[in-house]
């Protein structure tokens, strides 16, 4: 214990518990958790295992774990597995780090007023239910197919989600915080930076973590009807030469990547600030 | 010379459905430059709203108020505030945030952080300068809130039931670290609780409002040499006095009779007996 006086624990010490833990008390430890994760993990691969090999479903069409380990050191072998996992995640990147770009400030502008709010909100609510693929045959008319259509239709689809939810953000920031703002007379744009950003924080990550996984999807959907290259386009040209080895090699990849970069990196993003602060929303 | 003047005010409040609400009416006192004062009433008569239009952060229906002579339009540099659930930023150390008064006032950030550790190490909180406030007891928290309001060096302290969220041992602590800053600074203070023990611990005057509308109900010079001893003939007098007051305006010792409700409850019928206490099962 720090000499700090304790206070009640906070999630962030103990990470998010289950209605169960809370009403039972926490008896189970996180690793019985996390074994408990990693070895249902290995009984589906293992029913995979059994039902490929026993041939219940054509061989042909349900390939072993083991195949599918071997599709995809193959492909890394060639430089082609490589390949097209840096052109997916170099189509996300410019795509989504454009929708952070224009959804932040909009969505601080937009929560900040009621004006703006009431005036984007019935337009945003009929755009934001339509995924982010459905946008992928306008964009091949406008701008072709390739790079161009395939990055506009991860920032259409990452924008919203960032812009709403940034927008809820300043929308609910604690009174009470406006409150000492007014009293020390802070300037606007020391306030918005210094008050009203980290305020909103907890939502702003929501939003850049949802505009993310929302953007990984799309691209390979986009990918699938719009590209030469990339993880959608090796998945789709992997079943025109009827290798679901390589289909379902390559649909793990995908869940791999994305895996890593939406949770590995935005759990340490949180852990940095809203953990640290002690402001987790449990909600 | 009144550091302080409150004249007439007055402020309603429109509430949904149209009607309007009187939260304070024909409110006046002038407060003394240095003066302890104490606003005591029961809950929902107005204190708050009388605190919030003196630092400016309402606006009065009618009346008004002036620190110095000017009257207040706004919230000042003039006038601090510390409330009750301490309002710190998460975000920002200590150290930053006792100092965001004076960054607010465009202070360089080593000035004002050279000026925030002083204060903090004054009131012996250095150790946790660079913590952030979730580190922090409820105690601390609002003694860095404390330490916020001074930084800027206001003339007026307003404070609304800072203590009330404390328990007994810290904030009978708070309340002696207060008086030791009040007496140090001579700050003029209006600090609003509805604990009658704290206000004649703490005030040289302590104002006892009536429910809503609040207005003045009673002025209780609190002449009693400090430090005040607790236990004396004289503090139980005052406190009885103070308490007799209220208890008059809050209707007490009026008891109603709650006949009824032991029908609606089914007295005279034993409740089952319970086996093991706990509604969540094992
Ligand atoms: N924004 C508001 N809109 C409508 N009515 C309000 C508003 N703020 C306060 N009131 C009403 O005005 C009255 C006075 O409120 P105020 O908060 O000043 O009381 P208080 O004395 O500080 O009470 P407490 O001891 O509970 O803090 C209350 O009856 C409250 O319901
Ligand atoms: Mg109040």
């Amino acid at each position: 214990m720090s000499p700090i006086d304790a206070t009640p624990a906070t999630v962030a010490e103990h990470g998010p518990r289950s209605v169960m833990d809370r009403l039972r008390g926490p008896r189970a430890t996180r690793f019985a958790h996390a074994a408990v994760g990693y070895l249902f993990l290995v009984g589906v691969i293992l029913l995979w295992h059994l039902a490929a090999s026993t041939g219940i479903y054509p061989r042909h069409l349900l390939p072993t774990p083991m195949e599918v380990a071997q599709a995809v050191r193959e492909a890394f072998a060639d430089g082609d597995l490589i390949h097209n996992v840096m052109r997916s995640l170099e189509r996300q990147v410019v795509g989504y780090v454009a929708s952070v770009i224009v959804g932040l400030p909009l969505g601080l502008v937009v929560g900040w007023s009621r004006w703006t709010q009431s005036a984007l909100q019935t337009t945003i609510r009929i755009i934001y239910p339509i995924p982010g693929v459905a946008w992928v045959p306008l964009a091949i008319l406008w701008f072709g197919l390739g790079f161009k259509s395939i990055i506009f239709a991860i920032f259409i689809t990452a924008v919203f989600p960032i812009l709403v939810n940034t927008a809820a953000g300043v929308a609910a920031i604690d009174e009470q915080y406006i409150r000492v703002v007014k009293v020390f007379g802070t300037k606007p744009l020391r306030a918005f930076l210094r008050v009203v950003i980290p305020a909103a924080m907890p939502f702003i990550l929501t939003g850049l973590r949802l505009g993310y996984g929302t953007g990984w999807r799309v691209i390979i959907s986009a990918e699938i009807l719009a590209a030469t290259d990339g993880l959608g386009f090796m998945i789709d040209n992997a079943r025109w030469q009827l290798r679901p080895d390589l289909v379902i090699g390559g649909m793990l990849i995908i869940g791999i990547v994305g895996l890593l970069v939406e949770t590995v990196f935005f759990d340490w993003l949180e852990r940095r600030t809203i953990g640290r602060w002690g402001m987790q929303r449990t909600d | 010379m009144s550091r302080v003047e409150i004249r007439n005010l007055r402020k309603t409040y429109s509430v949904p459905g149209g009607s309007q609400v009187v939260a304070l009416q024909d409110f006046s006192l002038d407060i003394a430059t240095g003066e302890f004062i104490c606003l005591l009433g029961p809950s929902g008569c107005g204190k708050t709203t009388a605190l919030n239009i003196v630092a400016g952060l309402l606006k009065q229906s009618g009346g008004e108020v002036r620190v110095d002579e000017r009257k207040v339009t706004g919230p000042g540099p003039d006038r601090a505030y510390v409330f009750q659930d301490y309002a710190l930023f998460p975000w920002l150390t200590v150290a930053e945030n006792v100092a965001f008064g004076l960054e607010s006032q465009g202070w360089q950030k080593t000035p004002r952080l050279e000026r925030a550790r002083a204060i903090l190490a004054v009131m012996g909180l250095d150790k946790f300068a660079d913590a952030f406030p979730k580190q922090l007891s409820g105690g601390m928290r609002q003694r860095v809130s404390i330490a916020r309001a001074l930084a800027v060096n206001p003339k007026v302290l307003l404070m609304d039931e800072p203590f009330a969220a404390l328990d007994a041992f810290t904030r009978a602590q708070l309340q002696d670290e207060l008086l030791s800053i009040w007496e140090a600074l001579n700050k003029t203070v209006l600090f609003v609780t509805h604990n009658i023990d704290e206000a004649v611990q703490l005030a040289d005057r302590i104002v006892v409002m009536t429910s809503r509308p609040g207005r003045m109900k009673l002025v209780v010079e609190n002449d009693l040499p400090r430090p005040r001893d607790v236990t004396s003939p004289a503090y139980l007098e005052r406190v009885n006095q103070v308490r007799a007051s209220l208890g008059e305006e809050m209707g007490l010792g009026h008891h109603k009779t709650y006949r009824g409700l032991a029908d609606i409850l089914g007295a005279g019928v034993p409740a089952p007996a319970q086996e093991g206490a706990s509604h969540v099962a094992n």
